[in-house]
């Protein structure tokens, strides 16, 4: 299994055909932060579209610019679904944020629980 | 120990000591109880002034993003404290707020290009009407085509004048009918050693919003053109006379006059101007209504046109 580590995720494929990306202890996530994301998922993916696990439980802040992009409104989505997995208030807080203000144009939902998270994501993955 | 828990200490030794006798173990004891006693109150005090200071500082930014700035932010720690989240939470709104209204620089910019785009638009047409008229032969058609293009003409200097306002929603109607008069002699290119136009209006600047100030404009443009027109033919010599000023005013509103008078040879008696075919006539009449003036016509000596109207004051 090949982790990709970013300056503020880290992102790998997991055998269970999810695509996960972790947030790293006190990022602040800017959009060049994000694009790196995406590419590494796209790269990750080859061509595929997966279900993505977003653990946000280490997360200090996020960017507007980062956000809108993480919200795919002007670009077609590289993911079926969206877990993002809380813990702090921060990461509770951005969680939120993109449930109302930032939507997403793929199903998000917000997780304390990992498994439970895996469980719902698998229902969004493409046969 | 600080002093107020000294005191403490001495009065619970002294209490112990009259009651039995203390043993110095416990007398360690009583002291090192006390000494965390201390130190918790401390901590709970050095907390509460930072949380307090926290507060402050989210609701310095709360209150900028309450008055549209959006430069300020609040500082998120790395310790993932309710604070925090709080903090980011604003910061992050303010993002929000910011990506969605308009700056009031924005809005002014917009107005400025709205107002010079309807003025543009005017012109074109007006050069548009002046092209086409370029093939007509038959005089009256030619007059009719003039006349339209003064009409146009006359609304296009009040979008100018609105773009280069200040505060783009009213003009100086004072400044407008100076600007006017000079636009009006060289579109009829008359010699001014035969008809001179004379200005009565005071040198104060009257301010007008664009609902009053189109329908003045017009109003202006059909009795000016009317006086060039008919007033002196035959190169008849003679003077055109424009009165502006404020007449009166209450708390709320103010009543000024506009008047538009010739020595020319008269308007026909046959003319009545609330029931006459000549169009111009009828416009004048139908913008006084919709400025809720009066209109006035006093055909000795000449022609006078006078129309008292309300603005409501800002």
């Amino acid at each position: 299994m090949q982790k990709n580590e970013l300056r503020a995720f880290t992102t790998w494929l997991g055998d269970n055909d999810v695509c996960y990306t972790v947030v790293k202890q006190n990022a602040v996530v800017e959009l060049p932060d994000a694009i790196e994301n995406s590419d590494s998922v796209a790269k990750l993916s080859e061509g595929k579209i997966y279900p993505m696990l977003v653990n946000l439980k280490e997360i200090k802040s996020i960017s507007k610019e980062a956000r809108d992009h993480f919200s795919m409104q002007n670009r077609p989505p590289g993911v079926s679904a969206i877990g993002l997995l809380i813990k702090s208030p921060a990461s509770t807080l951005i969680g939120n944020f993109f449930l109302g203000l930032n939507k997403s144009i793929v199903p998000v939902k917000l997780f304390t629980n990992e498994e439970k998270a895996v469980l719902w994501l698998k229902q969004f993955q493409k046969k | 120990m600080s002093k107020e828990l000294e005191e403490i200490y001495k009065k619970v030794c002294l209490l112990a000591g009259e009651k039995t006798s203390i043993k110095a173990d416990k007398k360690k004891g009583i002291l090192t109880g006390l000494k965390k006693l201390e130190e918790t109150l401390k901590a709970n005090k050095k907390q509460e002034e930072e949380n307090s200071k926290r507060i402050n500082e989210i609701l310095k930014v709360v209150i900028s993003l309450a008055n549209l700035k959006y430069d300020k932010k609040a500082k998120i720690s790395n310790k993932k404290s309710h604070f925090d989240a709080l903090a980011l939470g604003i910061n992050m709104l303010g993002e929000e707020l910011e990506a969605s209204t308009i700056s009031l620089h924005e809005k002014e910019v917009l107005l400025k290009e709205i107002h010079h785009r309807v003025k543009n638009n005017l012109q074109v047409i007006s050069s548009l009407l002046n092209l086409q008229s370029e093939k007509i032969k038959q005089p009256d058609l030619l007059e009719t085509f003039m006349e339209s293009q003064n009409r146009i003409r006359a609304m296009a200097l009040v979008h100018e004048k609105l773009y280069q306002s200040k505060n783009l929603s009213q003009i100086d109607f004072t400044e407008y009918v100076h600007s006017f008069i000079n636009q009006m002699s060289s579109s009829y290119s008359l010699d001014p050693d035969k008809i001179k136009m004379h200005m009565l209006a005071d040198m104060n600047p009257h301010f007008f919003k664009i609902d009053t100030a189109i329908p003045c404009s017009l109003i202006l443009n059909e009795l000016i053109s009317n006086s060039y027109k008919y007033a002196f033919p035959k190169n008849r010599k003679g003077n055109i006379y424009l009165h502006f000023a404020k007449e009166k005013e209450t708390k709320n509103t103010a009543q000024y006059i506009l008047e538009i008078s010739d020595d020319g040879v008269g308007i026909s008696p046959e003319i009545d101007i609330k029931n006459t075919s000549s169009l111009g006539l009828q416009l004048v009449d139908l913008l006084t209504s919709q400025i809720e003036g009066k209109l006035e016509l006093d055909r000795k000596g000449g022609t006078k046109f006078t129309i008292r109207f309300p603005v409501e004051k800002n």
